[in-house]
């Protein structure tokens, strides 16, 4: 469905309200998907400032599904690690889960209007299907049982009514779409205060989340370090309960806690300082994302303490979640009762990410008494008693399974020991393909994919008659446009696979159902509401490739 | 003790010190120690952990 050509389209199949970087990958994954969208964007351009910074190793996988995941690697800087300080000692060094053959890092670190640019170029890629107004502003909404109506203020002050068949709101903690709806973020705040500050310095340091708890450079003070591309340091530190926050941002309050700080550790290189602002951990999220013909994602819908670094991820996790779905439905492949399963999903998600970013938060800014006097026990210990250790851990962001969703299919899930079942994402494993080296990550994202594993020399025919994209892992033998080969074992042993075993993988890389011994008839059924109105010839001829990312 | 378990027990300890509040937080600490102090085996195990705390606290 091609995107209309005049500047007022009769209607769109999804107009997207906010150009950040949720709405802009949610523009590109549609049109990976075939669909058209038009993201409507207030400011001129990509976002200025310090905001997200840490890209977790599914929202590479995310991005990579359109392309933008080469870019971000060239230019962001991976990491692997941290340390945390209490005073004078380091009493944590922890390792998040990592080895040379894996696809991505952990977590990689980047400014947010690098983020932006990447997922433009990627709609860019797909100018026939997506673009971007920019300096349009979102003023009114109206829906009804057959679309979205949206005034929205262009540059040159005129006013226009946009028509969609769906809208998504992806503007962000102060969205206008929200407001309009009478809609209000649900949960609460921390008062604990962080001053936010971007300095350009050089340094030698290599790159690790670093954590000073009462360091003698700002004692009773909690800052952290984190290196972003184009030699910046992204410093937070934390103000007291008694200070002003209007006071505290200001530069000659905020420059001489930096220079002590930066002279403690060490690091004397000429600086300077790009920005400053400052921020409170909230947990707030709409209870619903979807709200008739308008859906929400990213900050629109839910704002998470910055402590674990769910903020950006889980947004561009929203846009992951519910990219295929508004495709199938825009398609006639599914009804539209799979965008409730959204809601669901990614509610359920959020909830997850604001328990683990409330965990953290009572660490990093303790919300009362009892909190900080065991926080300062935990410190006291954690050098000295290892088993406390874990207390001082930021647990880190990471993909949410999907507990109790409606999607999830049991199938013969008792039958594994262990794998992924459904709800969780599928594995990565390193895997040799008929380009050479890879892993699995890097088919899917678009569609449905059969993982069938096993020894013989073909599918079986029953197989290769459904609506999927069908792959056989073999544990040796050639690499074909059906087969990757699981050289070192990493697929079998994460998939817990027997000769035989199947999962069903959905187009956002979540197990759909796993199988021991496939009934045929059973599988051809799960994937039935998914492909309502396709001829399965059509979906199982593509070949494998990954040559469009 | 599971990374899980610590946790829950951790944060189950902070939100009864802040409800019991300071006036009564030594008092309640105590308690609490005295209960997790008989269930070691000897007093071997705990004697060096005051040490410890008695170490730690005045530093």
């Amino acid at each position: 469905m091609p995107l209309p050509s005049s500047s007022q389209p009769a209607s769109l199949p999804v107009l997207i309200a906010g150009g950040g970087p949720v709405g802009l990958t949610l523009a590109a994954l549609l049109a990976e998907q075939g669909v058209a969208s038009l993201v409507v964007e207030a400011d001129e351009g990509y976002c200025n400032g310090s905001r997200a910074i840490c890209m977790s190793r599914r929202s590479q996988e995310i991005l990579g599904w359109v392309g933008a995941d080469r870019p971000l690697v060239k230019k962001g800087l991976s990491w692997v690690g941290g340390r945390s300080y209490f005073r004078n000692s380091e009493v944590l060094h922890f390792l998040m889960p990592s080895e040379p053959s894996e696809r991505f890092a952990p977590m990689v670190n980047i400014q947010q209007y690098y983020v932006e640019q990447y997922a433009h170029e990627a709609m860019q890629r797909r100018a026939d299907l997506c673009k971007v107004l920019w300096s349009t502003k979102v003023i009114a909404v109206r829906q009804n049982a057959e679309g979205v109506e949206v005034d929205v203020d262009m540059v040159g002050g005129k006013r226009e009514t946009l028509r969609a068949a769906w809208l998504v709101a992806c503007d962000g903690g102060r969205s206008t779409v929200r407001e309009q709806l009478g809609l209000q973020l649900q949960g609460m705040q921390y008062d604990g205060r962080y001053v936010i500050v971007d300095i350009e310095q050089e340094t030698r340091r290599e790159v690790e989340r670093l954590a000073w708890f009462d360091p003698p450079s700002n004692p009773g003070s909690t800052i952290l370090m984190h290196r972003q591309p184009d030699n910046v340091w992204r410093i937070d530190y934390q103000i007291r309960d008694n200070e002003d926050p209007a006071e505290a941002v200001k530069p000659e309050n905020v420059l001489p806690r930096v220079q002590s700080h930066l002279e403690m550790i060490g690091e004397t290189a000429p600086w300077k300082p790009l920005w400053i602002s400052i921020y409170n951990a909230k947990c707030l999220t709409l209870n619903s994302y979807r709200h008739g013909r308008v859906l929400f994602a990213g900050d629109a819908a839910h704002l998470v303490p910055i402590f674990g670094v769910r903020g950006l991820n889980s947004g561009l996790d929203d846009a992951a979640n519910l990219a295929w779905k508004l495709a199938f439905v825009l398609q006639g492949r599914a009804d539209d009762a799979l965008l409730d399963s959204y809601s669901v999903e990614r509610v359920h998600a959020t909830r997850e990410n604001l328990a683990y970013g409330a965990k953290s938060t009572e660490f990093m800014a303790p919300p009362n008494f009892g909190f900080k006097l065991m926080r300062e026990a935990a410190l006291r210990l954690a050098k000295e008693d290892e088993h406390v250790r874990s207390l001082v851990n930021p647990r880190q962001s990471m993909p949410i399974r999907y507990v109790g969703s409606p999607l999830n299919i049991p199938a013969q899930d008792d039958a594994f020991a262990s794998g992924a079942q459904a709800g969780d994402t599928a594995p990565e494993a390193a895997m040799e393909t008929i380009d050479g080296c890879g892993h699995l990550t890097q088919y899917f994202g678009r569609d449905f994919i059969a993982l069938y594993f096993s020894e013989h020399a073909s599918l079986p025919e029953p197989l290769v008659q459904l609506p999927v994209t069908a792959i056989r892992i073999a544990r040796d033998g050639h690499a074909d446009s059906k087969t990757l080969i699981d050289r070192i074992g990493q697929a079998w042993q994460r998939y817990d696979a027997h000769e035989g075993t199947l999962y069903l993988i959905r187009p956002d890389g979540y197990v759909l159902g796993r199988w021991r011994k496939p009934d045929w008839r059973d599988v051809a059924a799960v994937l039935a509401p998914y492909h309502a109105n396709l001829d399965p010839l059509v979906i199982n001829q593509r070949a494998l490739t990954t040559e469009t990312r | 003790m599971t990374d899980h378990d610590l946790d829950q027990s951790y944060t189950a300890l902070s939100k009864a010190l802040a409800r019991v509040g300071e006036d009564k937080a030594a008092l309640f600490l105590a308690t609490l120690s005295l209960a997790l102090l008989t269930r070691e085996t000897d007093a071997a195990t705990v004697l060096p952990l005051i040490d410890q705390a008695e170490r730690l606290a005045l530093s």
